[in-house]
């Protein structure tokens, strides 16, 4: 067996053996927003994440 | 943006069976990730994907990264020739999926669902059982950091409170 030295992080090569989840047309979408409005999204997800959740524990507090 | 409520509102107005996975199922089990889009597991009986094709149809759906000058046609009959869907409509991303990995179809997901009631809407959320083996099948970098924090969660949920 040969070894050949590379500079590479061992991690980019963990990283191009797991198939991808990177969804090129939403990070372009993303660069198409200003910073601010990428807050925003991120903001008004929390705020619908926080309503989930709580329905969840609702949801799961009725179970048997 | 994705206006997450007002497409399952949409979908629940129309009467469309689904169970939500991906991202939105992630957050509702406890994990604080974001994400972009909202993924749905549905039905593949033939009302509803009328319901489907008709509840999407006002909001202009789209491939998701296709070139602008793709023809494509959004009906139930697209729904029908094809299993998952990743489109973009005028008010966010929503990713359709026929089957889910390692689990299977919407009526082998929709039993164990948990249904949450939000924004006075019942919402079948995929179970957490079920997310971790999807988010194992699935197995890209995004879904081994969500098996993590989703196995943890299980864990403190069966074990001593």
């Amino acid at each position: 067996m040969t070894w050949y030295w590379t500079d590479e992080p061992w991690q980019y090569r963990v990283l191009d053996a797991l198939p991808s989840g990177v969804d090129r047309a939403q990070l372009d979408h993303a660069l198409t927003l200003s910073p601010t409005e990428r807050v925003q999204s991120v903001m008004d997800l929390m705020s619908m994440a926080e309503d989930l959740q709580k329905a969840m524990q609702v949801s799961l507090s009725k179970r048997p | 943006m994705t206006d997450f409520p007002g497409l399952l509102a949409r979908l629940t107005r129309a009467g469309v069976d689904f169970v939500v996975i991906g991202g939105i199922a992630v957050i509702s089990h406890g994990h604080a990730r974001a994400t972009l889009d909202l993924d749905i597991c549905y039905g593949r009986d033939a009302e509803n994907l009328e319901r489907l094709a008709s509840a999407l149809q006002p909001l202009a759906p789209r491939l998701r990264g296709a070139p602008a000058d793709l023809p494509f046609f959004w009906d139930a009959r697209t729904l029908r020739n094809g299993l998952n869907f990743t489109l973009t409509t005028t008010i966010g991303d929503i990713d359709l999926l026929g089957e889910v990995t390692g689990l299977g179809m919407y009526g082998e997901l929709a039993p164990r669902a948990n249904v949450v009631e939000l924004y006075g809407m019942p919402i079948k959320i995929l179970a957490l059982d079920d997310l971790i083996r999807s988010k194992a099948a699935a197995g890209r970098a995004k879904d081994l950091i969500d098996l993590e924090a989703l196995r943890a969660l299980a864990a403190r949920r069966s074990g001593p409170p």
